[in-house]
């Protein structure tokens, strides 16, 4: 065994009000397993940094979700949105479970018909659809969420070219109450224009109203937000009813229930303010009991995302160095960075170590490997003092993360889940150099 | 103006025949002209019969009573016997048609009289109206001297069929009375006519005149005196009554009518030991008696083989309510369950904890997890429940009679032994039927009394007041609006299980199911409206053999929608209960249009991919036979021949595949259309494909 390196000691103040008795004892936060695998072995078998998902949680997750729905509302259909992870052995999961899919381009929808999903089961969303793609999705049947009016002119050019009425549904935008209002997609509610938009498809007579769409926000801490939504909607599902011959066949009230994800800024932990699943439903349901006829009750479609799948991805990464920076707090350096993390930039993670560390925790910040000042994973942490080439586990990164990282500097890494018997698979493999390659093109005159 | 006037004549002409088929309990024009013919074999009393419906139909029209009333021959067959039994008396002169027309009119406003008073308890008047009025007149006619002088009829005989013995000959004359003819040859004539028409009707005949003669027999000591009897023709009338026209055709009913029968013995011989005095005929006194007594009683016991649906023959009735007992439970009270998504059967009927005595017809339901268990944690708080606080849904339309909602949730471990129902809503709907639900979390119910409620509409949420151990939705059908009267059974409209679909079902206990809303989708595609039509190619074995239009119609009478086709073959059909589905047919079993009603008997309106359901549908359509097709009295005995199961699935949102019980297996498809009703129906070799269409 090799003597340690010398390393000149600091004090350091640790600031705390708390009580007079003296400072609580700061706990380590320890997890050595997921879903009963050692979490040491993994990085022996696929390396570091390793994404791992927890398929027993992903299933539980939607299990709970779906549960919390039907049984108030028994007309309820979950659409799987991609862009919160659209790793073929993740939507396999959601899918094998009931969901449809919930894309946003034409590179998803691309995806998801690869998945063998079938037109009608897609939900296509999107400030931006190509001409063509709607021209795919149109003849595939799939269920077309207008955006502009832009949008209305291209399907109803659809229309004509396959000489067919377009089943649509719109996408509306409204006050609920909360801030910000995201009003950039779809058609205004309030000003008119989504009633608008609806008598310009009537008048176009080549596009069905069949379905109504809206999507209020991310990570909505407030319920009864989703309660407003609800309502406005279906105020607006009867005004299209009674004055156009349209049928809404379904409402889509998109996505946004938060996951137990830490915002940055936000006091509370998330254990206080995320509202529970049900409490979700709850909203929900009492205002489509509440404002609908019954007995004429739509489809209900919802496009939860991070919600099912946040909690059941971990990011697994080693301190490949630790010093101390000049204020005194020590600084590790992981093999993982916001390449990995894009999320970092808005979330607290919750980050373990997988074993118990002798000493008094102390103030420390961790880096990723990027050659650049933003890279930083967490920027005020009490951790013990850890040993190089220690694990550190990082969560939850299910949602987001393994879309939108980046091959950046460094290449992206393994990708396994852990399966209902406790099998690992390998659902994505780490890249190498010809990934990044293969798309290039050297000009002949070039070569050397 | 001349198109007029013939539809006029087309309205006369029908109900004059109608009401001739009317008196053997059968319908049709055709059996009535018969009926009208054969009467002429004694012309008096066709002609007194004949006018009298004139002047019926006339005055009728005079008082612009509806044509449909007038067609139907049912107010106009009493009128029709008096005019008869005058004819057989006396000779028809002016003075006699005086007579007849007036009885005839009389009998006409007693009918009326009687059939709104009757058909209070659903009671039907039989010949009651003509009992009455003919004894009346001939008790008036004593006194009309000049009546007797000039027109007294003497029967003469015009040719004696005296080949057969009499125990033979004696029914045919009975049958021939029925018409004022005591005739062998008349009453050949009327059995070869009740036995084309209806087999089953033709045996109730021979089954009521011996079991008559036999205990009257009995009772006299003679044969002979037994089969001579001029009024054992009501042995006749009583059999086909009661074991084939008001109560379905079964083993049951033949013991009622034979009991019948019986007991119609001491009616006729009391009463015309006491009618003979005053020199009238008893007619079919005993007849009216007897089978109203008895449909009375029957009814209120709501005895099982009761006829609610009465068609033209008790062939076509049988049919149906063997049918709609097979598919429909018809005669049960249906709710819908009260939920939605799945739940569990925690307690069902006649169950081992409350469900006992006078409450024994109830339904509690629970959540359950994967374990079977009802509630998360360590289940010793309420929200630990699964049940509790979740929606609890009307499962009927209905007024709101009483509901009590302030009453506080049982801690767990605790029940309120007191107000035993907890907070609870009582409903009743328009048919009136009683549904109680109980144990709703304090102040969750959103109602008052008053109220109007749709089915699935929001009534409050569960909870865990009045006695309950844990949070439940408990649901019972009750005899009254008073919280705790006594239960009646009942069954849910449809439930799904895994993904079986089962209608009109009592789910056993423990069992999961779950609750469906229609598809809003499916529903307004089989929303067929009144005139569209569409068009169809129709193959048999890959060949193109002929087009089929059908086309949507309503019934005038009962506002009923059904399904026709060119020959006028008609599939009645209705979207309500969760569910489209086809319920009767009228036409050819060997048309097209009956294949298409076995291939889709009904199906969940809600497409959830590999829901799967069974139906019966009738064999003679698919797969016709000797048994099947002309004996198909034999179900009465045993329903196993002439019925075929089948299953079907949802393939995905557009495919129904299916498959009957048949020897060859027959498989279906069934492709729905985009817009409306169905793209493509395949059914054994037979294939029909949509060429166009103009919904409306």
């Amino acid at each position: 065994m090799s003597k340690a390196a010398y390393e000149k000691p600091t004090i350091i103040k640790i600031e705390s009000s708390m009580s007079k008795g003296g400072v609580p004892k700061l706990q380590q936060k320890i997890r050595m397993h997921i879903d009963g695998i050692k979490i040491t072995d993994l990085t022996k078998e696929y390396g570091s940094p390793l994404f791992v998902f927890s398929e027993t949680t992903m299933r539980r997750q939607y299990q709970k979700a779906y549960k919390a729905f039907s049984s108030r509302y028994p007309n309820v259909q979950f659409g799987w949105s991609y862009k919160t992870n659209y790793l073929k052995a993740i939507c396999a999961v959601f899918h094998d479970e009931g969901s449809i899919a919930e894309v946003v381009s034409e590179f998803e929808y691309e995806k998801a018909r690869a998945n063998g999903i079938e037109g009608k089961d897609i939900i296509y969303n999107g400030p931006y659809k190509p001409y063509d793609s709607l021209l795919i999705a149109a003849r595939e049947g799939a269920k077309i969420h207008i955006d502009t009016f832009d949008e209305i002119h291209d399907l109803e050019r659809v229309a004509q070219e396959l000489d067919m009425i377009i089943p649509v549904a719109i996408r509306m935008n409204m006050d609920t109450g909360i801030y910000p209002q995201w009003s950039r997609f779809g058609f205004n509610i309030e000003s008119g224009q989504a009633l608008d938009a609806v008598r310009r498809i009537e008048v176009g007579g080549k596009l069905k109203l069949t379905g109504l769409h809206s999507h209020i926000g991310t990570f909505m801490l407030d319920a009864n937000a989703y309660k407003m939504q609800t309502t406005k909607m279906i105020q607006m599902m009867k005004e299209i009813e009674k004055t156009t011959d349209f049928i809404i066949e379904y409402l889509d009230i998109g996505g946004g229930f938060a996951s137990q994800s830490a915002l940055k800024g936000v006091y509370q932990p998330p254990e206080v303010i995320v509202p529970s699943i049900d409490d979700y439903a709850e909203a929900i349901t009492s205002a489509l009991y509440e404002n609908l006829e019954p007995g004429n009750y739509p489809k209900l479609y919802l496009e939860t995302g991070r919600h099912l799948i946040d909690e059941a991805g971990y990011l697994i990464s080693t301190v490949v160095a630790n010093k101390s920076l000049p204020d005194g707090r020590r600084s590790y350096i992981v093999d993982a960075g916001v390449n990995l993390l894009y999320t970092a930039f808005w979330y607290n993670f919750k980050i373990e170590s997988v074993q118990e560390h002798k000493g008094l925790m102390e103030p420390a910040i961790i880096n990723g490997p990027l050659c650049m000042n933003i890279d930083v994973i967490d920027e005020s942490i009490m951790l013990p003092r850890l040993d190089r080439y220690d694990n550190l586990v990082i969560s939850p990164v299910g949602a987001y993360s393994v879309t939108q990282w980046m091959q950046f500097i460094r290449y992206r890494p393994q990708v396994v889940m852990i399966g209902l018997e406790g099998e690992v698979d390998l659902i994505r493999e780490g890249e190498d150099l010809s990934d990044v390659e293969r798309r290039e093109v050297m000009p002949e005159r070039l070569e050397r | 103006m001349k198109n007029k006037l013939l539809k006029e004549l087309q309205n006369y002409t029908a109900g004059i025949l109608s009401a001739y088929s009317e008196i053997f309990f059968l319908h049709g024009i055709r059996v009535g002209a018969a009926l009208l013919v054969l009467s002429f074999f004694n012309f008096n009393v066709a002609i007194s019969g004949l006018l009298s419906v004139i002047v019926v139909l006339t005055f009728a029209k005079f008082i612009h009573m509806e044509s449909d009333f007038i067609r139907s021959g049912f107010y106009v067959y009493n009128p029709l016997l008096v005019g008869m039994s005058i004819g057989f008396l006396f000779k028809i002169t002016f003075i006699s048609a005086i007579l007849i027309t007036l009885s005839a009119l009389l009998t006409f406003l007693l009918t009326i009289v009687l059939f709104a008073l009757f058909s209070r308890s659903a009671l039907p008047i039989l010949s009651l109206p003509f009992t009455f009025v003919s004894s009346m007149v001939y008790l008036a006619s004593l006194s009309y001297t000049s009546l007797f002088t000039s027109a007294l009829y003497v029967h003469e005989t015009p040719f004696i069929f005296d080949v057969l013995p009499l125990y033979i000959s004696a029914y045919f004359t009975a049958l021939g009375t029925i018409l004022f003819m005591p005739n062998v040859f008349v009453g050949v004539m009327f059995a070869l006519i009740l036995f084309t028409q209806s087999r089953l009707i033709f045996f109730a005949s021979l089954m009521g005149f011996y079991s008559g003669v036999f205990f009257h027999a009995l009772l006299l000591g003679s044969f002979y005196t037994a089969l001579s009897n001029p009024y054992s023709f009501n042995y006749i009338l009583i059999a086909i009554a009661l074991s084939m026209t008001f109560l379905v055709p079964s083993m049951r009913s033949v013991v009622i009518a034979i009991i019948g029968v019986a007991m119609s013995v001491l009616v006729i011989d009391a009463s015309s030991a006491f009618w003979t005095i005053y020199k009238i005929p008893v007619f079919a006194l005993p007849f009216n008696i007897v089978v109203i007594f008895l449909l009375y009683v029957l009814r209120s016991v709501k005895f099982s083989e009761i006829a609610y649906e009465i068609k033209t023959t008790p062939e076509k009735t049988l049919e149906y309510s063997i049918m709609s007992k097979k598919r429909f439970r018809s005669g049960e009270i249906a709710l819908f369950l009260p939920f939605s998504g799945t739940w569990n059967v925690y307690q069902g009927f006649d169950d081992e904890w409350t469900h006992q005595g006078d409450w024994k017809y109830a339904y509690d339901f629970i959540i359950t997890d994967d374990e079977a268990k009802s509630y998360k944690n360590s289940g010793d708080f309420l929200s630990d429940y699964y049940a509790y606080q979740k929606p609890v849904l009307s499962p009927v339309s209905a007024y709101v009679v009483e509901t009590m909602s302030y009453l506080e949730d049982n801690q767990i471990g605790e029940v309120d032994n007191v107000q035993n129902w907890g907070n609870f809503i009582i409903l009743q709907t328009l048919s009136g039927v009683f549904v109680e639900l109980s144990h709703f979390a304090k102040d969750s119910i959103v109602l008052k009394r008053g109220d109007y409620v749709e089915v699935g509409q929001f009534l409050g949420l569960c909870g865990n007041s009045g006695y309950s151990p844990q949070p439940h939705i408990h649901i019972q059908v009750q005899e009254s609006a008073y919280l705790g009267s006594k239960t009646v059974p009942f069954n849910f409209v449809s439930n799904i299980h895994n993904t079986s679909v089962k209608f009109y079902d009592r789910p056993q206990k423990n069992t999961t199911i779950s609750a469906y809303f229609n598809d809003r989708a499916l529903e307004r595609k089989m929303s067929f409206i009144l005139d569209s039509y569409f068009e169809y190619e129709v193959y048999i074995h890959a060949l193109q053999q002929e087009n089929m239009k059908i086309s949507v119609g309503m019934d005038r009478l009962s506002g009923l929608f059904y399904l026709y086709d060119q020959a006028q073959n008609r599939l009645y059909f209705s979207k309500d209960a969760g569910m489209f589905y086809f319920y009767d047919y009228q036409g050819s079993w060997d048309d097209n249009l009956a294949k298409i009603y076995c291939a889709i008997p009904r199906f969940p309106l809600n497409t959830q991919k590999g829901l799967y359901w069974s139906d019966v549908v009738m064999s003679r359509a698919i797969e016709p036979t000797l048994i099947n097709r002309y004996l198909n009295f034999g179900a009465m005995f045993s329903s196993k021949n002439y019925l075929i199961d089948g299953s079907w699935k949802f393939e995905d949102e557009k495919t129904i595949s299916g498959i009957l019980d048949t020897n060859e297996n027959s498989k279906i498809r069934i492709e729905l259309d985009d817009e409306q009703g169905f793209k493509r129906i395949d059914i054994g070799e037979f294939s029909f494909r949509k060429k166009g269409s103009k919904i409306l």
